[in-house]
């Protein structure tokens, strides 16, 4: 019977080796190469170079404003596309597929599809003409028009990946019982009392999933905002890559690294502050 | 009968924003260099031609890219699996000290950003000679894919009766033959989205991908890395070509969505 | 076919004690109940059995072998699990064919023979080619009995085979069982919380209580002379009623308002235990327990009443043409031998 104990452990020591060889070593890594300087001893010379850079404010400031542009629009949009989808009686499934389409397409090709609709010669600017509302081709990605690439940032990620909150909400919904809805029904609850005092306390759960997921992702966001505006809207995990790639500066990029872990942290710990969910009341 | 006129009005709207722009992009890439600067446009193609599809493909590397991206993506959906699939079934049969620290562990690697894995292994991989390889790519994005691989594999085999595998043991099976006569037939549906949804995941990775390569690009790195060069219909066609296999693979697993995101994020 | 003994198990969860000391021995060709409510332990026993559960101390016999340290596939048992347990990708013939084709038992054609007679046992042989998931719960039930008996195991392993099964049909198969497994004569260990179920179908039932086994006896043993409170008050319904005896004088005890001949060598209180059927109504004058009616249940084959007792309630089954109505006295008289004694400290019978 001892073999019988074992078990489960030889079953987890594969993909055990595996993450801790490519998942804690490189985190430790990244610490170590953040916080040494070339001579090799402890230093903060390379958070101090990031600082210094032209592009650091701006970059730490446009992901903050997209994470807390984007996030709380994506989760009223899938709230709402969730409901909508219980109120609908026929084809769900229909609906259901096409609203998450997005979920299969990576924010590189994302970032593409917006662009064919906003470049100079685009389907925005010719729909603005149609109307009226504009005379000829308007330049919208530029570092000119910085409002409008941060516009054009938002609706890309909120095209992209409001899915996969809809889904983990969807999901969520599926576990309420509709015995719950009828009851508050009987007891005379309104279609948005139902929804305020049942279908939120109870979503509760996959509300602070769907948000601390999406929230690390957004710190992460990286293709859309290089394929619709280069650098001219510089982002945490851009400057990394630029540093890596167009710089070759390790040390720079990976303090870019830790200080968009630093900021994921950071945001799920509050979640989980003040998104409390007590066990006893999810019987 | 008003109301849900509406809601279905809504439903076909949400509908639209979702396909509509899918749609430009697929007439901008079809349409020829004309098209891209045609102005004013018009809605539907005016003509169609594989010129701009010829283009994309004639390109250097484009070939090269997408090889690259293929074979990168069926080693992750493979390692992953094989990896995950043995913790999810011990993650969902057995009750052992350390369970918990373990599937913390694992939800932990979802909150960490890619930048932090990809740049540090950059070095590594140079060091033992694997940087600039398909291989390089898909060991990070299994680390990606992995737990979910664990989550999802491990809700799957809760979804098989335990009593199913008991009987089996008690009519003359090992534990092995238990799990290949019962226990697999009957999750080898779910496996299998799972091991699409592993593809998809690293059919669509960008960073790690161009940081960890540089002749040995993946789709994704290679239009990435030539943006600033590259003309508007070849990233049309480009982005065309990333989105058609995704889009199969998400109506492929569409029935396990729920599984894979509800469940796994539990 | 072949004996089973059990000796001095002990199961533990964390914590909680599933098993204290249990021991039993089941003959050949027996068929036991064991009976309780839930958490008792019954399950753990049957699993530990089985070889699904591994047990703290102890030993498992079956015949002359000792089989605690074996994986269940070597045991030479077979199992009919609560939720049926038949494999939902394999049709019924297969699923029967099962343990046969994994143990090797024999050719193909051989198999084939024996699937065909367990089908036939089990009335289920017109839907050999279907797959499980198109079967009613009943027939699945079927196809999980075949798939047990067709190994011929020498004991046969049941955890509540019945309770899913809607009410009618739980009498139906309940019976059917009974002929099937009789004419098998497989050692046979059954666990149910149903105490109606275990009564028609055993040969001797073990009731368990708080992880030991407080009697083990026949279904009317049981029911004339239970062991222990708890016995009574699980058996029979409704109930055995107890009553606060008192010693008036060495062998005699009061109980309300009557004396009775006890136990010799007893102590001062004890409880008197009578089942509702053998109290009888008595004509006016006499000594007797008189109660006001609380409640009358009639039910057509005989009549059900409540009645209140010095503050305690006192169930009683009479003749359905009984002129009994709510607030009226009624007085009633236990039946002699039917006089059952408890000691109210240990809960157990004293025997007078």
């Amino acid at each position: 019977m001892t073999s019988e104990r074992a078990l489960p452990y030889l079953l987890l020591a594969p993909s055990l080796l595996f993450l801790a060889l490519l998942f804690l070593w490189p985190l430790g890594e990244a610490f170590l190469v953040a916080f040494s300087d070339p001579g090799g001893g402890w230093s903060l010379a390379n958070f101090r170079e990031m600082a210094d850079d032209l592009n650091f404010a701006d970059a730490l400031t446009n992901t903050l404003l997209l994470v807390v542009v984007v996030v709380p629009l994506q989760l009223a949009l899938a709230l709402g596309l969730g409901v909508l989808l219980g109120c609908i009686d026929r084809g769900r499934d229909t609906f259901l597929y096409i609203w998450t389409i997005p979920l299969g397409i990576s924010d590189l090709a994302a970032g593409i599809v917006w662009l064919a609709m906003l470049s100079e010669r685009g389907y925005l600017n010719s729909l603005l003409e149609a109307l009226g509302l504009v005379d000829g081709p308007v330049l919208w990605l530029s570092y000119e028009t910085p409002v409008a690439l941060f516009v054009a940032v938002v609706v890309a990620e909120v095209w992209r990946a409001t899915a996969i909150v809809l889904v983990i909400l969807v999901a969520g919904m599926q576990l309420v019982p509709k015995e719950y809805y009828e009851a508050a029904e009987v007891f005379g609850a309104s279609a948005f009392q139902r929804f305020r005092r049942i279908t939120l306390p109870l979503l509760k759960p996959s509300i602070q999933t769907a948000l601390i997921l999406r929230t690390i992702l957004a710190f992460e966001v990286f293709a859309v905002v290089v394929v619709l505006g280069g650098r001219d809207l510089p982002v945490l995990a851009g400057e990394a890559f630029a540093w890596q790639y167009d710089y070759q500066n390790a040390g720079v990029a990976s303090a870019y690294a830790v200080l968009i872990l630093t900021v994921s942290l950071a945001a799920t710990w509050l979640y989980l502050r003040l998104l409390r969910v007590r066990e006893e009341s999810l019987a | 009968m008003r109301t849900r006129l509406l809601y279905a009005t809504l439903a076909v709207i949400a509908s639209i924003w979702v396909l509509v722009p899918i749609y430009l992009l697929a007439v901008s890439a079809f349409g020829g260099p004309e098209t891209i600067n045609a102005w004013p446009k018009s809605l539907l193609p005016e003509r169609v031609s594989t010129e701009t599809l010829a283009f994309f493909f004639g390109v250097r590397g484009v070939w090269n890219a997408i090889l690259n991206s293929i074979l990168v993506a069926a080693l992750t959906m493979v390692m992953s699996i094989l990896l995950g699939a043995p913790a999810g079934y011990a993650l969902a049969r057995f009750v052992f000290p350390g369970k918990d620290g373990y599937r913390l562990l694992v939800l932990l690697t979802r909150a960490f950003p890619i930048a932090i894995l990809a740049l540090p292994l950059t070095v590594r991989f140079i060091e033992i000679g694997i940087y600039d390889t398909p291989l390089a790519v898909a060991l990070v994005h299994t680390a990606l894919a992995l737990p979910f691989a664990i989550l999802v594999s491990s809700s799957l085999f809760m979804g098989v009766p335990k009593e199913l595998e008991e009987a089996a043991w008690t009519l003359g099976c090992t534990r092995f033959q238990a799990f290949r006569k019962v226990v697999w037939p009957l999750a080898r549906p779910g496996i299998a989205a799972t091991m699409i949804f592993a593809f998809v995941v690293s059919w669509n990775e960008v960073f790690a991908a161009s940081v960890l390569t540089l002749r040995e690009r993946t789709l994704t790195a290679f239009l990435l890395t030539s943006l600033n060069e590259s003309p508007l219909h070849f990233r049309f066609a480009g982005g065309l070509f990333l989105i058609v296999p995704a889009l199969i693979f998400i109506f492929a697993v569409r029935r396990y969505l729920f599984s894979m995101w509800g469940i796994a994020n539990r | 076919m072949a004996r089973i003994l059990v000796r001095d198990i002990k199961k533990t969860f964390g914590k909680f004690v599933a098993l204290k000391s249990v021991s039993m021995e089941v003959a050949d060709g027996e068929f036991t109940v064991l009976l309780g409510p839930s958490g008792c332990g019954k399950t753990t026993l049957l699993r530990i059995i089985a070889g699904l559960e591994t047990a703290d101390r102890g030993e498992v016999w079956i015949g002359e072998r000792r089989i605690d340290r074996l994986p269940p596939r070597a045991r030479n048992i077979a199992m009919v699990f609560q939720n049926y347990a038949v494999f939902p990708h394999m049709t019924v013939f297969d699923n029967i064919a099962f343990g046969l084709r994994m143990q090797k038992r024999g050719s193909e054609e051989e198999i084939r023979r024996t699937v065909e007679w367990a089908a036939e046992l089990v009335h289920i042989e017109s839907q050999l080619e279907k797959y499980t998931g198109q079967l009613s719960g009943g027939q699945r039930q079927r196809v999980a009995v075949a798939r047990a008996l067709a190994v011929r195991p020498q004991v046969l392993l049941m955890d509540e085979p019945l309770s899913n099964l809607d009410a009618l049909l739980r009498l139906e198969m309940r019976a059917e069982l009974k002929t099937i497994l009789r004419e098998c004569a497989t050692t046979t260990i059954y666990v149910t919380h149903d105490q109606v179920e275990a009564m028609s179908l055993a040969d001797r039932i073990a009731i368990m209580h708080g992880g030991e086994i407080e009697q083990y006896d026949t279904p009317l043993e049981i029911y004339r002379n239970p062991a222990t409170l708890f016995c009574g008050g699980f058996i029979g319904s409704p109930p055995m009623n107890f009553l606060e005896a008192e010693r008036v004088a060495p062998g005699r005890y009061r109980v309300g308002g009557l004396e009775l001949e006890g136990p010799r060598d007893a102590g001062p209180k004890l409880l008197l235990g009578i089942r509702p059927e053998d109290l009888e109504p008595v004509a006016d004058g006499g000594a007797a327990l008189a109660g006001s009616v609380l409640v009358v249940e009639p039910l057509g084959s005989h009549l059900l009443a409540t009645l209140r007792l010095d503050g305690r309630l006192l169930r009683f089954a009479g003749d359905a043409d009984l002129p009994l109505h709510p607030g009226e006295t009624l007085r009633l008289r236990p039946r002699a031998d039917r006089l059952r004694w408890f000691d109210p400290e240990s809960e157990r019978a004293v025997r007078s």
